[in-house]
């Protein structure tokens, strides 16, 4: 995908959200109230015209010329972008699932493990091992028993 | 006798030391993990203060508090993702001298340059913490919204080709900040009737989302690719800047230690405006503006020193007259309280002592926290060995415990996964990030303050202009935005002339 037609796609995309945000200023926020010059809908109404009014000019440039034109180049999403997009997001919905059952030791070292072998392809089990449960007792040690910090608390395995 | 001999008697024990070492290992662990913040260490620290005597008290406080403030480079520098917001200017310059085999000497520069603002700024403090004090006091909403204005303007120096790209980040930014209950009515907005997303998007859990995800979403694609970085064992070299650099660098040192002192002295503002303006006057002020952002030491000096020079300028009102300009200054000030401390004019008068003992452990936590982070240079130097796309999973393991420990609620994880999502989406949309940051940090002072002088002035706008101060901050905006234009004129000017002579 070229500069321009990536610029189109991305203005549509923003256009898009400034409509629908507009419109749930509109539906959802009520306007100000004992006369007030400005409610609580004023300022992201504001906001989303200026985001409708920013994404008209890109995609207006993307035809017109100018800075936000097509500069030759290619911005492809190849498969290797989108197997690392959802590896993350995967890896990440694993994790908060786990944490929210687990508790937040054996969560992370369950997906943290998961992540290495079926991801990463990591065979040695020293490996998977070692940074799984170092990166989980490391992080446990250092931010729950040295800091006080709290860390999630799973449903099913309460305390660890 | 002199209240600074009594000031240095009673500072001067093994209690104090500690206090002051385990307060800014704490700090400099807090701030260089990314969600982790100072003002959370403060908050874990306060309650391990009530036992100790004054002294030791003030220390661990201030340690943990300069300490968290310095920490924040470390991750911004190494992994691109900045420990705190204050040090997100810090990651444009520092994390490409990163890349370019330069960490050690990017982390000796922040470091430097961190100390020399934070002392500047209590140097500053000593002469003029009444004047200032009084100064940034009398600043009114009017006022606020139109140094706001000027903050956001610096978005245009942040916007890298495209002004329009830079303002759509800007305004997303400011966009998500409205989320929740609105500041003055308390009315719920795109709350979708639900309780936990009343306090709104946490501005950390919007920053960990923005910079870290696409981060090792970007180093899993790399790797994926083949196209992954690997560093060699000269990086791992210890490199202090040298007094001649540090010299070649004494006005941007010295302009930045004022912006942040000014900029911290001025409640609600704090330390990322200051470091967005200090590197965008960096920028400007340069002779070769374009290295900006493509791994220059002057784009991690001058957010640095300014986010530093603000520890100074943030005490200046908590001390003159007793008011906290952001959330880390309102904890110490509770902690100082509960020491039977009551900053104010007061104080002065009545308790010098109180007042030499504050500067004195300010310095001496100042002392320790970058003789820490010098000596730590080695041990975090190495961190960049480990292969980045296990770095990516460390990382991915930090954003979710960072995002639940703000509020302990993995509610805050989702949001931070959408918010990662929208961060991907933007980058590869070629709409820089850091203008959206700079609209979540100054989005919420923004709407309150605006709304707060129009219902003062019964909803005219002459409030904006009646007021010379500002005036003076729109005029500075105007001047921001008018020289931005001019310049990407000529540029286009310049580049149009070059194609007609080939």
């Amino acid at each position: 995908m070229t500069s321009s037609k990536s610029d189109r796609l991305a203005g549509s995309i923003l256009l898009l959200v400034a409509l629908a945000w507009i419109a749930g200023c509109y539906w959802t926020i009520p306007d100000a109230a004992g006369g007030a010059r400005v409610g609580p809908r004023g300022f992201p109404l504001a906001m989303g015209v200026m985001l409708a009014v920013l994404s008209a000019i890109l995609i207006a440039g993307s035809f017109a010329g100018g800075d936000d034109a097509d500069d030759g180049e290619k911005h492809p999403i190849g498969r290797t972008d989108v197997w690392a997009l959802a590896c993350t997001f995967g890896f990440l919905g694993v994790y908060v699932a786990l944490m929210a059952w687990f508790g937040f030791l054996i969560g992370t070292v369950i997906s943290t493990a998961l992540f290495l072998v079926v991801v990463l392809n990591k065979r040695a089990p020293l490996l998977v091992a070692g940074v799984s449960l170092g990166l989980a007792v490391g992080v446990w040690f250092i931010l729950s028993k040295l800091m006080g910090v709290y860390l999630p608390h799973g449903t099913i395995v309460y305390g660890l | 006798m002199h209240p600074i001999v009594i000031a240095l008697h009673a500072a001067a024990t093994w209690q104090v030391f500690a206090a002051t070492l385990f307060g800014s290992v704490v700090g400099l662990v807090f701030g260089a993990i990314p969600g982790l913040t100072y003002s959370m260490a403060l908050a874990m620290v306060l309650p391990l203060t009530f036992g100790m005597a004054n002294e030791p008290a003030i220390a661990a406080m201030l340690s943990t508090y300069i300490g968290g403030m310095t920490g924040g480079a470390i991750s911004a520098i190494l992994i691109g993702v900045p420990g705190t917001p204050s040090a997100a200017a810090t990651v444009f310059d520092g994390h490409m001298l990163a890349k370019n085999g330069k960490a050690s000497l990017a982390i000796g520069t922040a470091t430097v340059a961190a100390g020399v603002g934070g002392i500047l700024s209590l140097v500053i403090m000593l002469i003029s913490v009444q004047v200032l004090a009084h100064v940034a006091l009398a600043f009114g909403p009017a006022e606020i919204t139109a140094l706001v204005i000027f903050g956001l303007s610096t978005i245009c120096g942040l916007a890298e080709k495209s002004l329009v790209r830079g303002m759509i980040g800007g305004v997303l930014g400011l966009m998500v900040m409205a989320i929740g209950q609105d500041p003055i009515d308390g009315v719920q907005r795109f709350t979708f009737g639900t309780v936990t997303m009343l306090q709104g998007v946490d501005l950390l859990v919007a920053m960990i989302g923005l910079f870290a995800v696409p981060h090792a979403i970007e180093a899993l694609a790399r790797w994926a690719r083949g196209e992954e970085t690997k560093v060699g064992e000269l990086a791992a070299k210890v490199e202090l800047p040298s007094i001649a650099m540090l010299a070649g660098h004494w006005w941007n040192l010295l302009r930045s230690g004022l912006i942040g002192t000014v900029i911290g002295a001025i409640p609600g503002t704090g330390g990322p405006i200051a470091a967005f303006l200090a590197y965008d006057q960096a920028k400007r002020f340069h002779k070769h503006p374009e290295r900006m952002g493509k791994g220059d030491l002057a784009g991690v000096i001058a957010p640095e020193a300014a986010n530093h020079a603000v520890t100074g300028g943030a005490m200046i009102p908590l001390l003159g007259l007793g008011i906290p300009g952001d959330p880390a200054t309102a904890i110490i000030l509770g902690g100082l309280l509960i020491h039977g401390i009551q900053p104010g004019p007061m104080l002065f008068a009545e308790k010098p002592a109180v007042i030499a003992n504050i500067y004195i452990l300010f310095l001496l936590a100042y002392v320790v926290v970058v003789l820490l982070q010098l000596y730590g240079v080695r041990l975090f130097v190495r961190a960049l060995r480990v292969p980045p796309h296990l770095l990516a999973v460390g990382i991915l393991v930090m954003c979710a415990v960072g995002s639940f420990a703000i509020r302990n609620t993995l509610f805050d994880v989702v949001v931070m996964m959408v918010i990662g999502f929208a961060g991907y989406f933007l980058l590869r949309a070629r709409i820089p990030v850091a203008p959206v940051l700079l609209g979540l940090v100054l989005g919420p002072t923004l709407e309150r303050e605006s709304r707060t002088a129009l219902i003062m002035s019964e909803g005219h706008l002459s409030i904006f202009w009646t007021s010379p101060t500002a005036l003076l901050f729109f005029a500075l905006a105007i001047l921001v935005i008018g020289g931005h234009l001019v310049g990407s004129l000529r540029a286009k000017a310049q580049a149009r002339a070059q194609e007609q002579k080939a």
